[in-house]
């Protein structure tokens, strides 16, 4: 094994060093566990884990500049992963105060330690080249995120959310485990993709790809794959099908926590399929040398059921987990355009730059909403909204703009997702072959359309009307500081684009790359 | 020597298929024999009684015990899987054919140590919780 004999001491040092954030943040979360049954604290343990993730977030902007070539191997260190690893160190810091503020001194370093695994876990997701390293960061990502449900609310509705969500989250992970032991009973391989240039040792996508290498039965055997990686990923993403447990949850537990569902889980699931796919690649063949029909499929009902669902929802929390299964329908839209390839810009680019900024809107909206809550008389049906903008006005607009991103509107940074979305369906080749991504196209302005209908039903509520009862104290300041932030940088980011990297290079009139380009920010 | 991908066929798990066909069977004709030729529905309070083996039931079937063997099992569990753990990695590093070459090995025991350093921050952890405090 040729791999094995380069891997000596100097090498693993160097690969450590590379997943340095990564590994840097599990310490520190180890360190907090421990340190947390010393000193209590929601201050200190707060800020150690702000400090920390700042630090990961540095050493990533470094890693992706020029000085560190891409490697593909057990560790991807590619343009997904170098814009990910970016990403998700800054909404950890957001997130932190939100989750912090919700629990008592005792429970803090806890919750801390917990989020601090969390992030390292999608980092370590977004540069799995193996299924083995991708199910660490997946499991990464849920197990803390069990013992975070039940801190951050351990009522019975609070009980009941952490068991549902405990429950199918190990039911997805053992849909995605088998999914994965037939891809490696079909291939012989945990690795996804080659390991060495010559072609000698090939990973499963290459071996998937080469119809040399194809057994009578594979193809069928590959579609049963396929099917039980995507259900397993699709739960954590809430595509459609799967996603029936994510509004009970949102509702049973507490507003920042739901905040953190709405993101963390989601960016693991939505990345790994982006890994398993071989749509992070710009070789090979995507979806293990199948069309895109699937991803397409799960795509237009996720976005129209989510958004059709949302409308009818009385519960704040629990229309807001409809909104992100809507949401996750979008991403899961420009995943099926395809990756990029020579001749086009592929949907990868605009999936990840929609993450990045469904993850500020998201944890915007929540953080408010967070704020808002008072213990005695809680936020949970959307006319508790009503008249809020009179009460509480840096508030009410910080929510209202975080809403106006996640609906679309020009000026905020979810404008400039969906319009690249939209724009990676419009000028795809496969548009050409088939009607199907022009019709995805369509869909997309339509549940935008749709989607305006319950978004600014909250803002209508917010400002136009008066409250229709007493109304509770808000919470922290430093809620209110989160979702501000959000609030400022979705319309920021909405003005300036390519801060958070938005290049875009035309070629005779065609899109020819739409580039992630959280890495343009480090690489000078 | 590149890893050739397995010759994978469906045939080649015919045996199981057939296992399970035979299991499925068995149940369903047992089932259906005790239904055929039992001599109709005569119900007696013996017969009502739940089957113990052939002993009277004493008391109620749902019985309380404390929680905290819960938390005693979860620990003896991780304890055990770590040992478990350490076998297979003390036989691959050093054994009588080692499957790693000596440069490897080095890496290996640092990540063996690390293993062992993650369980005592537990260990740490769970006793500083008071874990182990029989309250």
């Amino acid at each position: 094994m040729p791999t094995q004999e380069m891997l000596d001491v100097t090498g693993f040092l160097g690969l450590s060093l590379r997943a340095g954030p990564e590994l840097g943040l599990l310490a520190l979360a180890c360190l907090t566990f421990l340190g947390g049954t010393f000193i209590r604290g929601r201050l200190l343990w707060g800020l150690v884990g702000v400090i920390g993730l700042g630090f990961a977030a540095g050493f990533s902007a470094i890693q992706s500049g020029p000085a560190f070539a891409p490697t593909r191997d057990f560790f991807c260190f590619d343009d997904v992963a170098s814009c990910v690893r970016l990403i998700v160190p800054i909404l950890g810091m957001l997130m932190l105060p939100i989750l912090v503020a919700e629990v008592d001194d005792v429970r803090a370093a806890d919750i801390v330690g917990c989020t601090l695994c969390a992030c390292a876990g999608v980092s370590l997701t977004s540069m799995a080249g193996d299924l083995v390293l991708l199910f660490l960061g997946l499991e990464a990502v849920s197990i803390p995120t069990y013992v975070m449900l039940y801190l951050a609310r351990h009522d019975r509705r609070g009980q009941e959310a952490t068991l549902k969500y405990f429950m199918l989250s190990i039911f997805s992970s053992a849909l995605f485990l088998f999914g994965a032991s037939y891809l490696y009973g079909l291939t012989g391989q945990t690795r996804l993709t080659s390991v060495s240039s010559n072609g000698l040792s090939r990973g499963i996508l290459e071996l998937l790809a080469d119809p040399s290498s194809q057994r009578f039965d594979m193809p069928r055997t590959l579609a049963i794959a396929l099917i039980f990686v995507i259900a397993g990923l699709g739960m954590k993403i809430t595509a459609v099908p799967f996603h029936f447990y994510a509004p009970d949850v949102y509702q049973g537990t507490s507003p920042g926590m739901a905040g953190f569902l709405s993101w963390f889980p989601k960016a693991a699931g939505l990345i790994a399929l982006l890994r398993v796919l071989g749509l992070a690649h710009g070789h090979g063949e995507p979806f293990g040398g199948m069309d895109g029909t699937l991803i397409w499929i799960l795509a237009v009902v996720t976005m129209t059921l989510g958004n059709c669902l949302a409308i009818w929802q009385g519960n704040l929390r629990r229309m807001l987990a409809y909104s992100g299964v809507a949401q996750g329908g979008y991403m899961l839209a420009s995943l099926a355009v395809g990756p990029a390839t020579h001749q086009h810009a592929g949907g990868v680019g605009p999936m990840l730059f929609y993450l990045a900024a469904y993850g500020i809107m998201s944890l915007g909206a929540f953080a408010i909403i967070a704020y808002l809550n008072d213990p005695e008389m809680p936020v949970e049906h959307i006319d508790d909204l009503a008249g809020l903008g009179s009460r509480a006005p840096i508030a009410s607009w910080s929510l209202a703009i975080c809403l106006f991103g996640m609906l679309g509107l020009p000026l905020t940074v979810g404008f400039i997702a969906k319009a690249q979305v939209l724009l990676a369906t419009l000028v795809s080749p496969m548009a050409a072959g088939s009607s199907l991504i022009g019709i995805l196209g369509l869909l997309i302005v339509f549940n935008a359309a749709v989607g305006a209908w319950y978004y600014l039903g909250l803002v209508h509520r917010m400002f136009l009307r008066r409250p229709l009862g007493p109304q509770g104290k808000c919470g922290p300041k430093v809620q209110l500081a989160a979702g501000l932030v959000c609030a400022i940088l979705t319309v920021l980011l909405g003005i300036v684009p390519s801060w958070l990297g938005w290049t875009q290079i035309r070629q005779g009139g065609r899109v020819h790359a739409i580039v992630p380009a959280v890495t343009m920010v480090a690489k000078p | 020597m590149p890893p050739e991908p397995f010759d994978f066929s469906l045939t080649t798990y015919y045996p199981i298929f057939l296992f399970l066909g035979a299991v499925i069977g068995f149940a369903v004709v047992s089932l259906l024999l005790s239904y055929l030729i039992n001599p109709g529905r005569i119900t007696t309070s013996v017969k009502q009684m739940p089957y113990e083996s052939g002993m009277d039931p004493i008391g109620d079937a749902r019985q309380q015990f404390d929680v905290r063997f819960y938390l005693i099992a979860i620990l003896f569990l991780v304890f055990d899987v770590e040992l478990l753990f350490l076998y297979p990695w003390a036989v691959a590093t050093y054994g009588e054919y080692p499957v790693v070459t000596p440069s490897l090995q080095t890496v290996l025991f640092w990540e063996g140590m690390i293993f062992l350093a993650t369980l005592l921050l537990a260990w740490i952890v769970a006793w500083r919780k008071g874990v182990f405090r029989w309250r």
